[in-house]
């Protein structure tokens, strides 16, 4: 096919303008799709990232179509009106319509379907939490009765307040979820600093969250703290 | 138009991939030159008995540490020369930091503190703090005995941390010096009660100097030595670690502990190969 095919408008092997259309909107829409998975996976910071490029690509779209209108409009105040049949509405607007539908209908899905991210940092009140030592277990009651959401994630942390031991470094967690009183099979060599998601699901009165301490050395002593928590779908 | 480029596109492969396919009776792999162990500078320490020591007549450096590395450089992949470098106790963070040098093999303890700086590969050694005094010294029998002595420990250690944390935080007199081997020439000199370092750096310095003896007793947090890197370096880190954790399975942990220690029991001063600090 060479270009006076290609501009030819009555040429049969002329392709519909939604096959063209397609050409860049699946490489897109697949794009998308790859990112928004990532996004899922980071869980809590994915959520950070998507509300940073929500604004960006918010305000080029923004940009974009004031700019296509200007040059639509501009163009058509210079070609000659024409008698005729009336004119078919422009392309813009069934653009513009699908965007607001998926809009309307991306936020009733994170309004109702997935519910927004639950940060309970500072709800989740760590019990033997202070000056722990090796083979010590501390615990905290998941917001909620029961938790608004069916997963909590979690990020515990250690200090040690001496300038001396290796403690945090050596510390490994385990974590146990209990829910209405049974407990799930822990997760083991948990390190602090390191995300932990635990699966609410059944929950039907109160979860709770024991964690267990053990380091190699028994002189070492640390805080237990979480630096988040977050209850999320 | 299209076959004849996909045609065309074949061919080009199919001759790339003669071009490239090695003959059939290549010679054998070992027949190759070794690639050249690239020189790496490793801070080390040159007065500690046992760990690493350094005689400036002979040039020969000996001691556990001096094994540790030297095994670590030709074992580990890729393997590196060390180039080592004479690094003060008080300095050996800074010179990490500084890039001076890219490890530090010198009876390091890893600590949370130091962590902040820079990383560790380890443990490779644990032991404790321990104390020191002249032969025949009766006055210091158990840790609470401490409480109202003058103890030297090195300047900038964990040691003088120690001393002056948990129960004995205000109890002890300490004094410093830049050196373990100059706080016990002061206790030789009879300038302190007590010198206090780790357990088994005492036990070096008293094998080679007559008239003294370390105590049975040992305190505070452990000291867990590690490979002192660079901060955030995951992979030489997790190169480091496979190589300690090899080298205390394959038995020449045990193997170079009784050549630089004798007939100390090594088994308190071994750490777990199979739980070694992840790298973070």
């Amino acid at each position: 096919m060479d270009a006076s095919q290609r501009s030819d408008p009555e040429s049969p092997l002329k392709r519909p303008w939604w096959v063209i259309q397609l050409l860049w909107a699946v490489p897109l829409l697949l794009g998308v799709s790859a990112f928004v998975v990532w996004l899922l996976l980071l869980g809590n910071k994915g959520q950070g990232i998507a509300d940073a490029v929500s604004v960006l690509v918010g305000t080029v779209s923004l940009v974009v179509a004031v700019l296509g209108l200007q040059h639509s409009s501009g163009r058509r105040n210079a070609e000659p009106r024409r008698q005729g049949p009336r004119k078919p509405l422009p392309r813009w607007i069934f653009a513009a319509a699908g965007a607001a539908i998926g809009a309307i209908a991306g936020l009733f899905f994170w309004l109702v379907v997935v519910k927004p991210d639950v940060p309970v940092t500072d709800l989740a009140e760590i019990s033997n939490g202070n000056q722990m030592t090796d083979g010590e277990q501390a615990s905290f009651r998941v917001p909620g009765t029961p938790p608004e959401r069916r997963y909590l994630f979690i990020t515990p942390v250690l200090v040690n307040h001496e300038s001396v031991g290796d403690c945090v470094g050596s510390a490994q967690l385990t974590v146990t979820l209990v829910r209405d009183g049974r407990k799930d099979p822990p997760l083991q060599g948990r390190l602090p600093g390191g995300e932990v998601r635990l699966d609410l699901a059944g929950t039907t009165r109160e979860a709770r969250v024991l964690i267990a301490l053990s380091m190699p050395d028994q002189a070492c002593t640390v805080d237990l703290g979480l630096s988040e928590a977050v209850l999320y779908n | 138009m299209t076959t004849n480029r996909v045609a065309a596109a074949l061919v080009a492969l199919v001759a790339l991939a003669a071009c490239t396919a090695p003959p059939a009776q290549q010679p054998a792999r070992s027949a190759d030159p070794k690639p050249a162990s690239h020189p790496v500078n490793v801070g080390v320490g040159t007065d500690i008995p046992g760990m690493a020591v350094f005689d400036p007549k002979s040039h020969v450096r000996r001691g556990f540490d001096v094994d540790l590395y030297q095994w670590l450089g030709n074992n580990t992949e890729p393997k590196f020369t060390p180039v080592e470098v004479d690094v003060l106790v008080p300095h050996r963070v800074d010179a990490l930091v500084a890039g001076e040098v890219e490890l530090v093999v010198h009876v390091f303890s890893i600590t949370d503190e130091r962590r902040l700086r820079i990383s560790f590969a380890g443990p490779y050694l644990v032991t404790q703090q321990g104390v020191m005094v002249r032969q025949g010294d009766k006055r210091i029998e158990t840790i609470d005995d401490l409480a109202g002595k003058t103890v030297c420990a090195q300047t900038d250690s964990t040691s003088y941390a120690q001393l002056n944390s948990g129960s004995l935080k205000g109890k002890v007199t300490t004094t410093t010096d830049d050196s373990t081997r100059g706080c016990v020439d002061r206790l030789l000199r009879q300038e302190v009660d007590a010198a206090s370092t780790d357990e088994l750096v005492l036990r070096g310095f008293a094998q080679q100097t007559p008239g003294l003896e370390v105590l049975d007793l040992r305190f505070g947090t452990k000291e867990r030595y590690g490979i002192g890197l660079p901060k955030g370096d995951r992979e030489l880190c997790e190169r480091m670690t496979e190589g300690i954790r090899t080298f205390i399975t394959n038995g020449l942990w045990d193997q170079f502990f009784r050549t630089n220690f004798g007939d100390i029991p090594s088994e308190t001063y071994r750490p777990d190969p199979y739980r070694l600090d992840p790298c973070t």
